[in-house]
Order: C-alpha cells, then structure tokens, then sequence
C-alpha cells in the first residue's frame, strides 16, 4: 500500500528519535530536578527497594499515630531522605544501639550492610521515587519480642566484672545507669577459656533504652566471668528459668 | 518560549513512538546495574535477576573448635547459614566471584587481614582453618549467596584468649592517612582520591592506579577486591570496582559512613601472583 507523505514524514522522524532517544532520555532524566540543586544518577528507587526497607526496619515507629514521624510513604520520606542518610550511617537510626554481629537478637532491627548502603546511595543519586507499580502492597511491621518463660530473676553487674556464682541461663542483656554515649562490650569468659560475645552497646541513648533479647537464652556454669570493657555503667542480666 | 513549544512537541512524540527500557533486569549484588535484557553484570559477572528482590537477612552461625583457641594456633572455623523464616540450614549456594563463601578477617588493631574461603562440607557447614595470631577481638566479614535468597554480607565476632583471658582494646586502631604508592609482591600501586579528603555520607572516587600493568589479571573473578574498615571495626564494607578494562586504572566509588579514619586493603594479581596494598584515609565531617 502506498504511504502518504505525511505517514513517512512522522515514520522517518520516529526513527531518528528511536536512535536518539537513549541519550536524549538520559539529558532529560539527569535534568529533572528533585529539588532546585539535586539530580538523578542512581537506579535505586523508594517504590522498588527503599519502601520494601523502610516496611521492614522502619516504619513499625515511624507510622501515622506510632512513636515517631511518619515515614511511610514517599510523599513523607522525601524531604528528611538527606537527614534519614546520616542517621542510618552513623548508626542512630535505627535506634538499635548495638553493633551487629556481636551477640545474636531475637529482637534485632539494626540495618544490615546491604540496606546501609541501599538507603545511602539512593540518597546520594537523589532519592528517585520510581515505578509505582513496584510499590509493595502490604506493610510489613515487625513483631515485638517477649521475654520467654520462666524469666523472673535479674542479675546486676555495676562496672567491672561479674563472677557466677551458680549456673544460668542468661536470656537477655537491659541497660540501667549508662551514661549519655557510651560505647561498651560485654563478653562472657568460660571456665574452659572460651570467650563468647553478648553486647557490644554504641553510643548509648537513654532515650532509646531497650532490652536485647539473645536469640536463645546462653548456658553459663558457676565460674563464668561476665566482663564489660570499658567498666562505664551498670546493666541488668535477666535470667530465663528452667 | 517557541523554542521551549518546539522541544516539548518533539519530546512529546518522540516519546509516543519509542517505548523506554524497564530495566527490569538488576544485579543481585550491585542494584545499581539494570539492564532491559538477561545478561551478566558488567561489574562483578554476576547472572542479573528480574524482579524485586526482598533482601532478608539470614541467620549465620559461628563456631570455633577448639572453643578456646590459642593464638598462632590452628583452629577450626565453622559457620552455619540459616534461613531467615524457617531456621532451617542452608545447603545451596550461588557461586559468587569463584567461591560460594568469601571470608575477610581483621583483626582488632587492623594490623591483620585475611581473605579466604571457606568451603562447604556434606553437612551444610562451611568450614576454615585459620590462625589467629594474638588473642583479641576479631570481626570476620562473611560474604555468600544462598540460593533463592539475596547476597548477603555478615559480619560476626571471634574473641581469642590469652594466657590471662582477654584483653579488649578500648582505643580505636591508629591509622596515618596517606597516599604515597604501595609496593605488592610484583606491582606497585598509586592512590587518588576524588574529593581528596573524602567526605562521611558523600561519595568518594577512589582512582588506583597500578604499574607494571602487563600480565595484570582478574582475581577471582574481578579486576579487584576492595575492603574498606573504619578504625573501631564498627563499619566493614566489601566492594567491587566500579570501571576497571584491565587497563591501569581501577575506579572504585564508595561512601564512607562517619567521619574517622579508615583502613583500605585493595586486592590484584598480577601474573597469578595476588598483591595486597594498604592505604589509610581520614573521611571528614561535611563542613
């Protein structure tokens, strides 16, 4: 069938921009201002990775009528996103207090390395909203960890060193007198010599003052010495029962 | 204004005609690399994955044998992955730059560094046989990609008695920060840094620069391996270049996450022999 003019004219325009198209969407992606100074350059976006974060890590405080702010929406996150970047990097946020992966949590909702450097480099290729249709549809709200059964007795180490005096079974870790900011590990040493990590407690907030529950309570026989490095405070050893 | 009429128009139906790529296609270990099509990630080789990966953290456990390990002694390591919801141990994983298991160990004072992999017995464990060389506080990075999961990068904590029990440091490491060049085995390597006092929260290039450059090969599986730790041990990061052809020129984008000092180990090989430089840097509060 013959083309009219006008149908190759727009064929043939279509063409040219198809080849152009890839760099010229770039310029005008890297052009559209997120505020007046900030550009996109990263392929992190809040619908698909950032919110699926947030869900999980955030926003069982951070919600309408809950504790703290509402982050739970773009529309929200988007104005503090440079503020929520330096407070995840410097581990404030969220308020966990302890450095992973000394100790093990039940009620652990520290950010892993992987969703440190996610929310970071959204951040810093200017917080894109992205596809709205990779938006999850369910909000995740972690569960809130209980003491096990059993737990009644609290043993109370003030600065220094603890000796048990008899066996237990030590199923979480509370702070009591801390100062503001203090950093401190406490670690167990057996009778046989093996040394086994419970806490290690950063910049310690009492306004954010929480129990660590350990995954499962940890057995220690009469003689353990329970030590925290440096002795700046005094802390609480909840026991489990039998 | 006219002109502005005519971009608009054009851009309008340029953009009726042509659909955009979805990029649906990521990197399961750097989500910055999409793609619209199935392919391997031009910066680690990884397979790209569709669709939204929900990166949940598994369990990892530590184990050590004997369970008090002198120093300069070998001991066994053994780590166990754990799925996040059920618990149940982990048997499968994806081969991730040559191994399933990539383990970096440092030790408290920064004076030691180790990477190694660990590998997978019948019984699901992975397993390694270290030394530690003087009692302290170790933190081991472990890096693994259980398969139907998410890469994951996990950190856990060894603490290796003395002959009086343990001693912790309560100083961070001290680092001097500089840049003069760093001799390996059979390459020497230069540093630049772009800012040149890198900024916390802000990222930061990292341009090394490597001579003689021939024989220069991958080490399993990349130009370079890079471990950044800051001096208390609190941040660990690994990280992959972000260019590199084979040419002299390894770049490397990261961002720090405070102001304080950290320690970089940056891995090459040349002619199968593996060359570890080390540079400490001072990152800077944005002032």
């Amino acid at each position: 069938m013959a083309m009219s003019i006008a149908q190759d004219l727009r064929k043939r325009a279509g063409h040219v921009w198809a080849r152009r198209l890839p760099l010229l969407g770039l310029v005008v992606l890297s052009a559209l201002p997120m505020n007046a100074h900030e550009f996109i350059t990263t392929n992190i976006t809040w619908n698909r990775e950032i919110s699926r974060v947030f869900h999980r890590r955030c926003i069982s405080c951070h919600h309408s009528g809950g504790p703290a702010f509402d982050l739970s929406s773009y529309r929200q996150v988007r104005p503090w996103a440079e503020a929520i970047k330096h407070e995840v990097l410097e581990r404030r946020m969220p308020p966990w207090g302890a450095i992973k992966g000394f100790g093990t949590f039940q009620n652990e909702d520290a950010l892993s390395e992987t969703e440190i450097a996610l929310i970071s480099s959204w951040v810093e290729g200017g917080a894109p909203q992205g596809d709205p249709g990779l938006l999850p549809k369910q909000t995740t709200v972690g569960k809130a960890a209980s003491l096990p059964s059993g737990t009644t007795e609290t043993l109370s180490l003030a600065g220094g060193t603890l000796t048990l005096k008899q066996t237990v079974r030590i199923a979480a870790v509370r702070p009591e007198t801390l100062p503001e900011g203090a950093s401190l590990r406490l670690i167990a040493q057996r009778r046989d010599g093996a040394i086994e990590p419970l806490l290690w407690l950063y910049r310690y907030a009492p306004r954010f003052r929480r129990t660590y529950y350990f995954k499962t309570p940890m057995t220690f026989r009469a003689g353990t010495k329970i030590q925290m490095v440096p002795p700046v405070g005094s802390l609480s050893l909840l026991l489990a029962g039998e | 204004m006219l002109s502005l009429i005519l971009v608009s128009a054009l851009l309008g139906s340029a953009a009726s005609q042509v659909e955009v790529p979805s990029l649906d296609y990521v990197c399961p270990m750097d989500p910055e690399v999409r793609a619209a099509l199935p392919g391997s990630c031009n910066r680690c080789g990884m397979k790209l994955v569709v669709g939204v990966a929900d990166p949940l953290e598994y369990g990892l456990d530590l184990e050590l044998r004997p369970r008090a390990p002198r120093p300069n002694r070998p001991v066994e390591v053994f780590f166990v992955v754990k799925e996040p919801n059920t618990g149940k141990r982990v048997q499968e994983f994806e081969i991730v730059h040559e191994r399933p298991f990539h383990l970096f160990v440092l030790s408290e004072s920064l004076d030691f560094f180790l990477h190694e992999h660990p590998t997978l017995g019948r019984d699901g464990r992975f397993r390694f046989t270290a030394r530690f060389p003087k009692p302290g506080m170790y933190r081991l990075l472990c890096d693994f990609y259980p398969k139907g999961g998410t890469p994951q990068m996990l950190v856990r904590t060894a603490l290796i008695p003395g002959t009086r029990g343990l001693s912790l440091s309560t100083l961070p490491a001290e680092l001097t920060a500089g840049l003069t060049e760093k001799n390996g085995p059979n390459m020497a390597v230069e540093l630049d840094l772009q800012p040149r006092v890198p900024i916390a929260g802000a990222q930061t290039m990292m341009f090394f620069r490597i001579k003689p450059v021939d024989g220069f090969e991958k080490y399993l599986g990349s130009w370079s391996h890079l471990l950044a730790s800051s001096d208390d041990l609190v941040d660990v990061i690994h990280a992959h270049p972000f260019l590199a052809d084979g040419g002299p020129q390894v770049q490397f984008n990261m961002i720090f996450p405070r102001a304080r000092s950290y320690r970089l180990w940056a891995q090459f090989q040349r002619k199968g022999v593996v060359n570890t430089v080390v540079f400490d840097v001072t990152v800077s509060e944005l002032q």
